[in-house]
């Protein structure tokens, strides 16, 4: 795999857009590049870049590598380009991560374009085709490297610092995993295992605490049923009781009831007569001015009476005249009498005629008169018979009547009032007897009530009781259903405990097996690097490390024995720790480009020297970052070990800083190949 | 039977007092007509008429003398007038009459019919 472009934009000392090219591999058969740069230039920014462009802020926290200026800008964005060649697969793999500044967060975006074609997913799925792809993260620690890493690895002496990636190098982290899982998954089998058996303790104490409810239960009905008879019985004699002084009161009910009913039938008659006098008496009243005419319209009869009388004296006086002048004037005109027939003398005659004449004189409207005072007769007399009529009507209506009617409406409303009281009474005393009887009800009853009370208290008691027993019973029966013995369950269970035991043991064998088949092999490349560079090439035969002492590095000698690693001095343990790099490098199956930073700084010139060497061997793409003086003519880090692979140059850049606007840029340059 | 003549209205000059009589006397007079015959006999028996200050109306005239006794008496009386002259002396012999019943009450609390009544025993 062969690291082709590196551009980054706004990281750390570098401001704006940045961009290496390495070019292809093996350009005229050279691997080695070398970046210059003195003292705070930007070379470990380098490094910084490419742990952040692959790994993002799982290898470095992406604040902390933004360029300090442009972090202040809003909007402000750093992205980091990196063009790997991978000549096993032969694919082109870009990896472009980006993180732009939002308000007060920052954003990141990560894409991952395979031979032109962009992988579509999401962050972690990208992230995922990186570290299959290219390089694990774990494994990226033994291909970027600064002197800093060597020296932690020659401080721990290997141990837990290089397990996971030694395993993962091996690919037995896997098998590692899946024993722990193995081992997981069994341990919850036998958790369930232990619940199993405790639920079947649990289902021996529920049954007797069930069977026990039920005893209980079973005595506490037996209880509530002879209350209940007795309380069947308390409350018959009570109804009993009850009916007997009803019937008791009911006769004498019924002779009142008997009784206020002919009071009614009474009442009813009275108010029926007090209608019909009040009827009378309004008659009365309407002619009572009658009454107060009376002796005036006896005074008018006599009146009417003498007027009679008089009248028909006129009348009689007025007849006897008119018949006289009648007989005279026959007599004259036929001389004879009309009733006896005589001839009347001539005296007789003159004198009769004189009579008639002076007669006539006298009355010459006779006939008229006589026909008025008839009319005036009748008109009277008509006023009579109808003031005799209505005196004789008059009679009737008595002034006693109006005063004997006036007495008895007086008695008839006495009378009322007094039936009215009498049924108020009746209706009193009806209400009384059924107070009385109550009252003598509830005398006679009240001890049966008290009893009848206290049993029911008690059968309520006994009923919340068994209520309760009855609840704890369901939920005991319920709870007894879950704890059912599960004996077939139990022996699947222990089956596959037994299984899953198998399968990790032949795991543990075979990882066993793989690593100290592997780890001899590592061992192996690792000690040849390791007799490379030290200086006790004599001394010493190799080194080693197993997976028993934790991965803890272990000098040999020539005579086989392992000197105590403590008393080995620092500076070995950094040659050991480097030849261990080296060595899983060399035997790892990533050819990822090895890139180290300011690595030969504290190494002896001898140690310089075989690294050299080992480097100009190697067919990894190797990127050394380089201290050097900035001055004109400045000495470089490798200035005295550059002949050994100068050879192997493929190109040089050098990082510039311009102080004033206190940024970095990186320049190709011929410092060591050119010369 | 109706009274003769036309006049379908009695008038009074007395209506306060009829109104009075009526609401506190209801057992003599249950009516204005009852107690204006009441008036017009008591009139007829003191032989007092009274000229009617004001007319206003108090009943219809078939409501009063349904059986004629007092048309009779005026008849007797004044037969030389029209039913209706003796319709108006009815009306101021009630004058008289309600005058005098509305004095004897406020006098006595209470309406004597014994003193216009010859045989009443009470």
């Amino acid at each position: 795999m062969w690291l082709q472009k590196m551009v980054i934009k706004n990281l750390k000392p570098y401001r704006g857009r940045v961009e290496i090219v390495f070019g292809r591999r093996y350009l005229q058969g050279k691997h080695i590049y070398v970046i210059y740069g003195d003292n705070g230039f930007g070379k470990t920014s380098l490094l910084d870049a490419i742990y952040w462009g692959l790994f993002g802020k799982r290898a470095r926290k992406t604040q902390l590598i933004f360029n300090d200026k442009e972090i202040e800008r809003k909007g402000a964005e750093m992205f980091v380009e990196l063009t790997f060649y991978d000549d096993f697969s032969n694919k082109t793999y870009t990896i472009f991560r980006k993180a732009v500044k939002a308000g007060s967060i920052i954003q990141e975006k990560l894409e991952v374009i395979i031979d032109g074609e962009s992988i579509t997913g999401d962050v972690l799925y990208k992230q995922d085709c990186i570290e299959e792809f290219l390089i694990p993260y774990e494994i990226s620690k033994f291909f970027f490297f600064d002197a800093e890493y060597v020296k932690t690895l020659a401080r721990e002496q290997g141990g837990e610092i290089v397990k996971d990636s030694v395993e993962l190098l091996l690919g037995l982290k896997a098998i590692r995993e899946s024993i722990e899982d193995l081992t997981s998954i069994k341990g919850e089998f036998e958790r369930q295992r232990r619940k199993y058996f405790m639920e079947e303790n649990n289902y021996r104490e529920i049954a007797e605490k069930l069977e026990n409810i039920s005893k209980k239960l079973e005595m506490y009905r037996k209880r509530r049923e002879r209350i209940q008879r007795e309380l069947k019985k308390k409350r018959e004699e009570r109804i009993e009781l009850r009916r007997e002084l009803a019937e008791s009161g009911i006769e004498e009910i019924k002779k009142i009831l008997q009784r206020r009913d002919e009071l009614e039938s009474k009442l009813e008659l009275l108010k029926e007569g007090r209608e019909e006098i009040k009827r009378k008496l309004e008659e009365l009243c309407t002619n009572i001015h009658l009454l107060i005419l009376k002796s005036e319209l006896i005074t008018a009869e006599k009146y009417l009476e003498n007027k009679l009388k008089k009248l028909q004296r006129e009348k009689e006086k007025l007849r006897e005249l008119s018949f006289r002048m009648l007989f005279l004037k026959r007599l004259l005109d036929e001389l004879k009498c009309p009733i006896c027939g005589k001839i009347p003398l001539e005296l007789d005659i003159r004198l009769l005629s004189e009579e008639l004449e002076k007669l006539e004189k006298n009355n010459p409207l006779i006939s008229k008169e006589l026909t008025s005072i008839d009319e005036e007769y009748s008109r009277y007399y008509g006023f009579y018979s109808q003031l005799k009529q209505k005196l004789e009507n008059i009679k009737q209506f008595s002034t006693s009547d109006v005063y004997e009617l006036r007495i008895k409406l007086r008695e008839i409303n006495e009378e009322i009032n007094r039936v009215q009281k009498d049924i108020l009474r009746k209706d009193e005393l009806l209400k009384n007897i059924g107070f009385s009887l109550v009252s003598s009800i509830e005398g006679k009853i009240s001890d049966l009530q008290r009893e009848i009370g206290e049993l029911e208290e008690r059968d309520k008691n006994l009923f919340e009781k068994i209520e309760e027993l009855e609840q704890r019973k369901k939920k005991l029966e319920r709870e007894l259903k879950r704890f059912l013995p599960k004996k077939s369950e139990i022996l699947e269970l222990e089956a596959k405990i037994d299984f899953i035991d198998a399968i990790k043991m032949a795991f543990k064998d075979y990882l066993d097996e793989m690593i100290e088949k592997r780890r001899n092999d590592i061992i192996k490349s690792s000690s040849e690097i390791f007799l490379k560079l030290t200086n006790k090439k004599d001394e010493y035969r190799g080194f080693e490390f197993s997976s028993q002492s934790n991965y803890k590095f272990q000098i040999v000698c020539k005579d086989g024995s392992k000197p105590n690693m403590d008393t080995i001095s620092y500076g070995e343990m950094e040659v050991m720790a480097l030849s261990f790099i080296l060595g899983l490098n060399m035997y790892s199956q990533i050819k990822a480009p090895i890139i180290t930073d300011t690595l030969f700084g504290r190494l002896s010139p001898y140690v310089q020297e075989n690294i050299a060497k080992v480097f100009s061997e190697m067919d990894n793409q190797i990127i050394l970052l380089v201290l050097k003086d900035d001055r004109p003519n400045g000495k470089t880090e490798i200035e005295l070990i550059a002949p050994f692979f100068k050879q192997n140059i493929c190109k040089e850049f050098i990082i510039k800083r311009d102080q004033i606007k206190r940024e970095s840029k990186i320049y190709e340059c011929k410092i060591l190949a050119g010369d | 039977m109706p009274w003769s003549g036309n006049k379908p209205k009695i008038y009074t000059g007395s209506k306060g007092k009829y109104e009075e009589l009526v609401k506190d006397y209801k057992e003599h007079f249950p009516s204005y007509s009852v107690l204006f015959q009441v008036a017009a006999a008591i009139g007829i028996l003191l032989d007092q008429k009274k000229e009617l200050r004001r007319r206003d109306e108090l009943v219809n005239t078939y409501s009063i003398d349904k059986d004629g006794t007092l048309e009779l008496l005026m008849k007797i009386k004044y037969p030389d007038l029209t039913p209706e002259e003796r319709l108006e002396e009815l009306e101021k012999y009630a004058e008289a009459g309600i005058e005098i019943i509305y004095k004897d009450v406020n006098l006595t609390g209470r309406f004597n019919l014994k003193k216009y009544v010859e045989d009443l025993n009470i």
